[in-house]
């Protein structure tokens, strides 16, 4: 027999691989008056069932709308859990902050790595596309970010990632790249901490600069 | 080039178009485009059409208008005048792959394009018989400052072939330095009254522009020179989930830019563009490949011809990592689908592989054998009483052969002498080359051999000069 609140986590956990909103938001509610940890409702429950989804998305058992989806299970429960989590009940696996580089527009890809680590329970901030360096940087010091993410779409626009490492100079920041034109080759030269070619990858990625 | 003599032109029937276009004429009127320029929103304004923030709305009256002002068919004129190229006649003009960051072989992999590989593929599009355009980023070439990449592109491109420029508008200045070089390849300053390139300018889907493209575009205009203005839509991420609902965000997205060309310059030759495609929807993957890509291109041929506009799409691609089966007949059938649909510009029409992100030498040389089993294809056959050959069927009769008859010596040189394939029969102890291998040999023996035809006396000084000013 399940207790009360294991059968709360597990239905979170059931809202997110069935793309339920509804269900996640109400359960994320239940699990605040049951007095779940809000830490313990995202690691336990919500970021069970993102496991899941990227498991399956790995195996192509998923098509990427599906995945969105599920992310967007999983954010409606985090807007319920997030005020519990300020008052210092617990911690996000760490802050990212993620954008597309100055003079790029393309951010499909970009959001879809934002859903993806912040399925895997990482607090997101997406600034945005066509973002330059400067903002990237001011932004992860305003929030305390522990990794910058940045997507370039464009050959021409993969040097802002560059231009990144350096506005950041000796700050302990990781970063975080990807993008079509960009290789872990690239991303060694420019001395980033890392490269993903997916969402799939980048949550895998972004989780062991946090280790 | 390849004649279009056999076209496979039924896509769509009639009550689609008119719908798609019905549609479109809805959208461009209601919910118009986003276009992050001011002068131009000022100068749709003048024009009937309504802003509202950076939105522009356009009424189907000035649409119509403006297709009318749009030529059907021009020439772009190559500093060798047997060169130039006339787009919008009943054949497919062929230029070669455009934008890939890498280039690779066999022998050394894949790795950052250089001027040197851009040179070398200067080479080998001028050396295809079938390659009409040479020029655009062919590949990357990495070790040139971003600043003067494009120009150095046209001088890359001019200096090993003499037949027109394609031109790489990044943003306004770039846009005009490359016109300023093409038009210096014709003993110019600077050339307006006649397109001496053409150059690609793509829309932002959905719906909008980009600041660098439209300023590129209002270049090209401004010096009324070619430009394709294509929408590279992905179904289901940057457009809707369907064929149908992609092609009309396409159009209204294209014709946006169509109408702006002849605002601007009235007369300016425009092509109606499109890369629009399916997107692998398990990975969010660009798909080029797929068989939904040439419903794209038999399409969007259908759609430019119902406003009397020339089109560009396809090309010779696939989606393969390597020059395998995979990339053999994913590029056979987009380039088939290019050619037979009625395409009028065909980008992308030799060396790519992996969508658009390598330029692979291999792959030119295979791709160019593809376009010769077209082309040979679109030349037909030949009916009259020479080859009918009722006398000499006669002659030989029954149980002989044809071999030692004179009809036989007259046309056994007719059929195509394959490049690259191979007919030979099965031996034991034989050794055979793959493709690629033969292809990997092929492209070695061409660059030893070719001799770029000569510029003119102090035109690539000029050039240069010109360059390092900037």
């Amino acid at each position: 027999m399940m207790t009360e609140k294991e059968e709360i986590l597990e239905g979170l956990k059931d809202s997110v691989i069935e793309q339920d909103e509804d269900k996640a938001r109400e359960l994320a509610e239940k699990a605040l008056d049951e007095d779940i940890a809000p830490f313990s409702a995202i690691s336990d429950g919500l970021a069970k069932g993102m496991e899941v989804i990227g498991d399956k998305f790995d195996a192509d058992e998923l098509y990427l709308p599906q995945v969105m989806m599920s992310a967007d299970a999983m954010e409606a429960a985090m807007e319920v859990l997030r005020p519990a989590l300020q008052e210092g009940d617990g911690e996000t696996k760490g802050t990212v902050v993620l954008g597309t580089v100055e003079g790029d527009i393309h951010s499909i890809g970009k959001d879809v790595v934002s859903s993806m680590i912040e399925g895997a329970g990482f607090r997101v901030i997406d600034i945005g596309k066509d973002k330059p360096p400067e903002e990237f940087v001011e932004k992860a010091k305003e929030e305390a970010a522990d990794v910058i993410g940045a997507s370039a779409l464009m050959s021409t626009t993969r040097p802002e990632q560059e231009n990144i490492i350096d506005e950041l100079g000796d700050r302990d920041i990781k970063t975080i790249f990807g993008g079509a034109p960009v290789t872990e080759e690239f991303v060694n030269e420019i001395g980033g901490d890392a490269y993903a070619v997916d969402g799939s990858e980048a949550r895998k990625e972004v989780e062991k600069l946090m280790e | 080039m390849i004649e279009q003599n056999y076209r496979t032109d039924k896509m769509l029937n009639e009550e689609d178009l008119k719908q798609i276009h019905e549609s479109s004429m809805d959208i461009l009127e209601n919910t118009g485009v986003e276009v992050p320029n001011e002068k131009i929103r000022d100068l749709f304004k003048e024009n009937g059409a309504e802003v509202d923030g950076d939105r522009v709305c356009i009424p189907e009256t000035l649409v119509e208008e403006s297709i009318e002002k749009a030529p059907s068919e021009f020439t772009i004129y190559a500093r060798n005048s047997d060169k130039n190229v006339d787009v919008g006649k009943d054949h497919a003009v062929l230029a070669p792959g455009y934008g890939p960051p890498y280039a690779t072989d066999i022998d050394e992999g894949r790795r950052e394009g250089t001027f040197e590989d851009y040179k070398n593929f200067a080479k080998l599009a001028s050396w295809s018989d079938h390659i009409d355009v040479v020029g655009g980023i062919m590949v990357e070439p990495k070790d040139i400052p971003e600043k003067i990449r494009p120009q150095k592109m046209v001088l890359g491109a001019a200096e090993h072939s003499d037949q027109p420029v394609f031109g790489t508008p990044l943003n306004k200045e770039k846009a005009f330095d490359c016109i300023k070089l093409a038009s210096m390849l014709h003993g110019k300053d600077l050339i307006d009254d006649k397109s001496v390139l053409i150059t690609l300018v793509n829309t932002t889907s959905p719906l909008g522009w980009d600041k660098n493209a439209l300023d590129a575009l209002m270049e090209h205009a401004k010096y009324n020179q070619a430009v394709v203005i294509a929408s590279l839509i992905m179904s289901g991420l940057t457009g809707p989930m369907t064929i149908a609902g992609t092609l009309t965000l396409q159009n209204v997205e294209v014709l946006s830019g169509i109408v702006l060309t002849q605002l601007i310059n009235p007369g300016t030759p425009a092509v109606y563009g499109s890369a629009s495609t399916i997107a692998d929807m398990k990975k969010g993957n660009l798909t080029v490949g797929a068989p939904e890509y040439a419903k794209f291109i038999g399409a969007t041929a259908q759609i430019a011809d119902y406003y009397d506009l020339p089109s560009r799409a396809g090309g010779t691609i696939t989606d393969s990592l390597l020059g395998d089966a995979q990339a053999g007949y994913e590029s056979m059938m987009s380039s088939i689908s290019s050619v037979y649909s009625g395409i009028d510009f065909v980008l992308h029409s030799i060396g790519l592989l992996e969508n658009y992100m390598a330029m692979s030498y291999e792959k030119f040389m295979i791709d160019n054998e593809i376009l010769g089993f077209i082309k040979n294809y679109q030349e037909g056959i030949e009916v009259n009483e020479d080859t009918i050959a009722k006398e000499v069927i006669s002659d030989i009769g029954p149980g002989d052969n044809y071999m030692r008859h004179s009809h036989t010596m007259e046309h056994m040189q007719d059929f195509r002498k394959p490049e690259l394939s191979i007919r030979e029969s099965y031996e034991p102890d034989k050794e055979v080359p793959s493709t690629v291998e033969r292809a990997n040999e092929k492209w070695k023996k061409v660059l030893s051999e070719y001799d770029s035809p000569k510029l003119e006396e102090g035109i690539k000084e000029k050039m240069e000069d010109y360059i390092n000013d900037i």
